[in-house]
């Protein structure tokens, strides 16, 4: 699967637009990033890519790019 | 291995009480602006709660389902051994509720009447306890009361805060040697996550702190509910033989649409049968496996008794599973009430 389209697969799950998130950008600073978000998320990685990730994995995510790369 | 039976216990009706004030999540478009209030109703499925009325509190609303149970079913007070009260919230530090209730419902002094002190998993624990105790011979007739004020122990400070809503429980439950079918439970408790449902203050080891509302790690608790919830049902059914088809209704713990739909999908249960009460209610912490069952019954014709899984999961973190049997002419009742007890003058006070 191209980034391309796990960045918007990942813009569905925080409610944003695609073209508003990039591989660089740090999630703290990403208003939608909240629990709801992480909540979408964790059910994204479940359904799509089979894989169950725990809640402390995600919080050592900090930019776009660490949750791409959990989109194996 | 903590999966039990208990025989001999007939659940002789079912009664929740609901706070008569409606409260919808768009009141507070001021505070958390429109499109995230739309967001949360899209995300979780709940749109309104009903919140206790001024001083009304949970153990209000146990009361006045119990008063009511005790009505329909024409028990005597003199008859009912046990009582036990279930919940996060409480009238005062000390003593317990449940006597306070044992006192309002006029029931007799030869009855045990105890607390526990669980949310979420509250009915399956409480469930098992009232049962247990009649196991032991000198219990025949117990109530068993669930409920929660959550809205005043959440700030609404996050619009998950919005979540949550008041309700009251009494299930009535009987020593009977002729019912053919007992309660199966599985019942269990992670203290190693004990802070991810958490209020810091106003206990005894941090009297004097400033963080007295609950905060919920939300994603812990999600991750939580998606993943051991639906492994310890699978593991219950499996325990004790059971198929999807076998049950006329699953009633759990209301925690969000999300969860409740992880859930169905993971045990591959059929959608019909599960009530999602939490579209009226909120999340109605403790009452919710009563709140569910009685929503989903409360408007159909009952042809035959009712075989029905309940499932509790979240603060503790304790979680459980039971089975159990609802016979076809158990009362099960809802109604909204805004009434309270006034305890300087020992009477109920119904609010403007």
């Amino acid at each position: 699967m191209t980034n391309e389209k796990k960045l918007e697969m990942l813009a569905d799950a925080m409610g944003v637009e695609a073209a508003e998130l990039s591989e660089g950008m740090e999630l703290k600073d990403i208003v939608k990033w909240d629990s709801l978000a992480s909540i979408n998320f964790i059910v994204l990685l479940d359904d799509e890519f089979d894989k169950e990730v725990s809640a402390g994995e995600l919080k050592r995510c900090k930019t776009v790019e660490d949750l791409l790369e959990l989109m194996e | 291995m903590p999966f039990g039976t208990i025989s001999n216990v007939k659940i002789s009706g079912i009664t929740c009480a609901i706070p008569d004030n409606k409260v919808y999540t768009k009141q507070y478009t001021d505070r958390f602006g429109e499109d995230e209030l739309e967001r949360l109703a899209e995300e979780t499925g709940v749109t309104s709660t009903c919140r206790v009325l001024g001083p009304q509190l949970a153990s209000d609303l146990c009361y006045e389902a119990a008063e009511s149970l005790l009505n329909s079913l024409g028990w005597e007070r003199e008859s009912v051994d046990a009582l036990i009260y279930v919940s996060t919230s409480f009238d005062y530090t000390e003593p317990a509720t449940s006597g306070v209730i044992q006192h309002r419902l006029g029931l007799s002094t030869d009855c045990i009447a105890e607390d526990i002190r669980l949310g979420c998993s509250a009915f399956v624990y409480g469930l098992v306890t009232a049962g247990s105790l009649m196991q032991t011979g000198g219990v025949k007739r117990a109530l068993l009361l669930c409920g929660e004020n959550v809205s005043k122990t959440t700030a609404p400070s996050s619009t998950s805060d919005l979540l949550y809503g008041d309700a009251g429980s009494a299930t009535a439950l009987e020593w009977d040697e002729t019912c053919s079918r007992p309660i199966h439970y599985l019942l269990r408790t992670d203290g190693n996550r004990f802070k991810s449902i958490f209020s810091r203050s106003g206990g005894a080891r941090h009297p004097d702190g400033e963080d007295i509302y609950t905060i919920t790690s939300g994603v812990d608790v999600f991750a939580f509910s998606i993943r051991e919830v639906p492994k310890t049902i699978l593991e219950f059914m499996e325990h004790y033989g059971l198929q999807g088809d076998d049950l006329d209704l699953y009633a759990f713990y209301q925690a969000n649409e999300k969860v409740i739909g992880r859930i169905i999908k993971w045990c591959k249960l059929p959608p019909e049968k599960v009530p999602m009460s939490l579209t009226r209610f909120g999340n109605t912490g403790a009452a919710s496996v009563p709140i569910a069952i009685s929503t989903y019954l409360e408007d159909k014709e009952r042809d035959r008794g009712m075989h029905i899984l309940g499932s509790g999961f979240g603060v503790g973190l304790s979680w459980g599973v039971v089975d159990m049997f609802l016979p076809k002419d158990a009362p099960v009742e809802m109604f909204f009430t805004r009434n309270y007890y006034d305890d300087d003058n020992d009477c109920t006070v119904t609010a403007p």
